[in-house]
């Protein structure tokens, strides 16, 4: 019996320990050989620190913005690779998983740099993205962030880090002009969740609707996992509120989304600048028809170079939400493949100058470091459609596609 | 007070009841304090999406299945694993649960990736008007399934023999095995038992709010508070320290905002622990 529970005791301790786990890595990734047949004479590395797993991983082999890095160097490759001092050169990026913790993601990018040998590296996501900064300056390590609003970073003047996405303080004046075009009553109610960046956007936002003529007539900071939205709902409904921008985590959305149509609160316009920007949004099924997020790449925009083809690259992706985070992680290596071919060199040096004075057009449009190292990438409005998002704004990038009114998940 | 506040909190205390039933039968009759409680009610949600996914029941047809589901990896966990610990003090077993909660959470995000998950029903959006308020339904429906499993949990405990062998392995485990009863099956069904009714707090809380791998926390904690307010394995008094919590959050987010719905709860945690550890609706006695 002692045995047993010693057993059961030894197990439950290496399940603790294997579940919380230690600095371990992800298979180095990697693409094939390129298509064109051409003979590389060695390899240039560059590395990426991303959370597969933990609060924002989405599983192994799942991450769309993986999906983009390795199309890029696979495109990369099929064109030759990089070459350097005369030498073609295969393009390799080393993966690996900070199972979404800040302090493994900082050990990883010195790792990366100090131990792979990487040359350069596209950054994390979300506000590891700002953690990484101060490591990557410090240890001269030249690097593309992807998918963060470009606006939210600090200069990065003299460093060795750069940013192309949208702002976010283009949103909320876009989206204002773009309702204004509709019969709304001026009337906006603003839901945010209670940390920084969220209390920054919904800030922003209603600056934004004051300059645009808007009134906000209700609003709440509200803590992640809130279920209870009954009285900003209330005082929204009871104050004519038509618009409603939403700042929530994905987790918050349907709650408030069902409880709007609970309490029979129908605005003309839903905008869900974070939550409606999950693959996972349209599994609300009609709820979740209507609402408003910005696109930075949709198949059907045109004069986005190569939009068709990548769409067809990430076909198996469910919809054009998760195609869109894999175009942004390719315009990432993108941008650092073409900056290493330019400086022909893996002198950190040699590649931070070739990446300021990056300037052409890649998959999310023309790209011009401007002297804080930052390019602001156009946005669309976008509207999830039958499961679908579509681009609805500006009417030049909308096409075929109709923006739906009123908002028709509540009607 | 307006009325709808009391009325919404009442019927979202249902879920609070629930979620904090299994938790106080764990802690009551095992003498477990299960970390993982919040996990298995979270895998009850994710049990019953696997099973809309694949059928379109809606999810009052899957609750039972995933109740099943949930009892069925629960009663080999706590007879072959947790048990020997139980008999020998509580701390290996807390932390032997701690452990399994980190091991549900990982699985839940290996499986279920990220994403936050609902589980779609025809009612989950739906309005009604009850005592001339408008509340949602799907938190009317909520009340009245906690109200059914609290009646059937109680029914079970007194007045059937297996209610009273897991009263008597409760109450002395050494005395119940002497007289007879395999306390070791006892446990491990009062264990499933658990699971199942945690399963249908997962479900509920599908249908009414959304879920994710780390979901569980959240609940775990609200469960605690109402264990405190209530009682250690009290059922009737879990239940209405379930409501009493939902009211309490509902009056909080009325006067003050959202941003003070935990803190009511924690607060409740804290005084009910600092003015009276049984328990502010128990007579005193444990089960």
């Amino acid at each position: 019996m002692r045995r047993i529970r010693l057993l059961a005791v030894g197990l439950c301790a290496a399940l603790l320990l294997g579940a919380c786990g230690d600095d371990s890595s992800s298979d180095a990734g990697g693409s094939e050989p390129g298509g064109s047949g051409a003979a590389f004479e060695g390899e240039i590395r560059i590395g990426t620190s991303q959370p597969l797993t933990g609060a924002f991983g989405g599983g192994s082999g799942d991450n769309p913005l993986i999906a983009g890095f390795e199309q890029a160097v696979k495109d990369v490759n099929a064109s030759g690779g990089i070459e350097v001092d005369g030498k073609k050169l295969k393009l390799e990026l080393v993966v690996r998983d900070n199972k979404s913790d800040a302090n493994l993601m900082a050990q990883q990018v010195r790792s990366l740099h100090l131990e792979d040998k990487v040359v350069a590296q596209v950054g994390p996501p979300s506000s590891f993205g700002f953690q990484a900064i101060p490591i990557v300056n410090s240890l001269k390590i030249p690097t593309v962030m992807a998918g963060l609003p470009v606006d939210l970073f600090p200069s990065g003047k003299d460093g060795y880090w750069y940013a192309s996405y949208l702002q976010s303080k283009d949103i909320a004046p876009q989206l204002l002009e773009f309702v204004s075009t509709y019969p709304v009553a001026k009337k906006v109610a603003v839901i945010a969740n209670n940390d920084p960046t969220s209390q920054g956007f919904a800030k922003g936002f209603k600056a934004a609707a004051q300059t645009a003529g808007f009134e906000v007539v209700a609003e709440a900071l509200l803590p992640p996992g809130t279920t209870d939205f009954s009285k900003v709902i209330s005082d929204a409904k009871s104050k004519g509120a038509e618009l409603v921008s939403v700042q929530l985590s994905p987790t918050d959305c349907p709650p408030l989304l069902k409880q709007m149509k609970a309490l029979e609160y129908r605005p003309k316009v839903f905008s869900a600048a974070l939550c409606g920007l999950v693959p996972s949004w349209p599994q609300q099924g009609k709820l979740a028809d209507g609402a408003i997020a910005s696109l930075v790449w949709h198949p059907d925009i045109p004069g986005l170079p190569d939009a068709k083809r990548l769409a067809e690259a990430f076909a198996a992706a469910p919809n054009n939400v998760s195609r869109m985070a894999s175009v942004t992680g390719y315009q990432a290596v993108q941008i650092l493949a073409d900056a290493l071919k330019r400086a022909a060199s893996t002198d950190p040096e040699k590649v931070n100058a070739a990446l300021a004075a990056t300037d052409g057009d890649f998959v999310l449009g023309p790209v011009k470091f401007d002297a804080d190292h930052k390019n602001v990438v156009k946005p669309y409005q976008g509207q999830w459609q039958n499961g679908e998002i579509v681009p609805v704004y500006p009417k030049d990038a909308a096409g075929k596609h109709e923006f739906v009114y009123p908002y028709a998940g509540l009607a | 007070m307006e009325p709808e506040v009391l009325v919404a909190g009442v019927l979202a205390g249902g879920l609070y009841a629930l979620v904090a039933l299994g938790l106080s039968l764990g802690i009551g009759v095992l003498r477990l304090v299960n970390i993982a409680h919040g996990e298995v009610i979270v895998g009850g949600a994710y049990a019953a999406y696997a099973v809309i996914e694949r059928t379109g029941w809606d999810p009052l047809v899957a609750m039972p299945i995933a109740m099943l589901a949930m009892a069925a990896v629960a009663y080999p966990i706590q007879r072959f694993l947790l048990h020997d610990m139980v008999m020998n003090g509580p701390q290996a077993a807390l932390v032997a649960t701690f452990g399994l909660a980190f091991l549900g959470q990982a699985f839940f995000l290996g499986v279920f990736e990220a994403d936050p998950r609902v589980l779609p029903a025809s009612y989950a959006a739906s309005g009604a008007d009850v005592l001339g308020v408008r509340v949602q339904l799907s938190y009317v429906v909520t009340f009245v399934v906690a109200s059914l499993v609290t009646v059937a949990t109680h029914l079970v405990l007194s007045h059937t023999r297996a209610g009273a062998a897991v009263r008597a392995a409760a109450a002395d485990p050494h005395t119940a095995e002497v007289l007879g009863i395999d306390v070791r099956q006892v446990y491990a069904l009062t264990f499933a038992a658990t699971a199942a009714i945690a399963a249908a707090g997962g479900v509920m809380a599908g249908v009414t709010q959304s879920f994710g791998p780390s979901s569980g926390i959240g609940l775990l904690l609200s469960g605690f508070a109402v264990v405190a307010l209530a009682g250690i394995g009290r059922v009737g008094p879990t239940f209405v320290g379930g409501l009493l919590i939902g009211v309490l959050q509902s009056v909080a987010v009325s006067w003050f905002g959202g941003g003070y719905r935990e803190v009511v709860v924690y607060l409740a945690f804290f005084l009910a622990l600092a003015i009276r550890p049984t328990g502010l609706l128990s007579r005193g006695v444990t089960a």
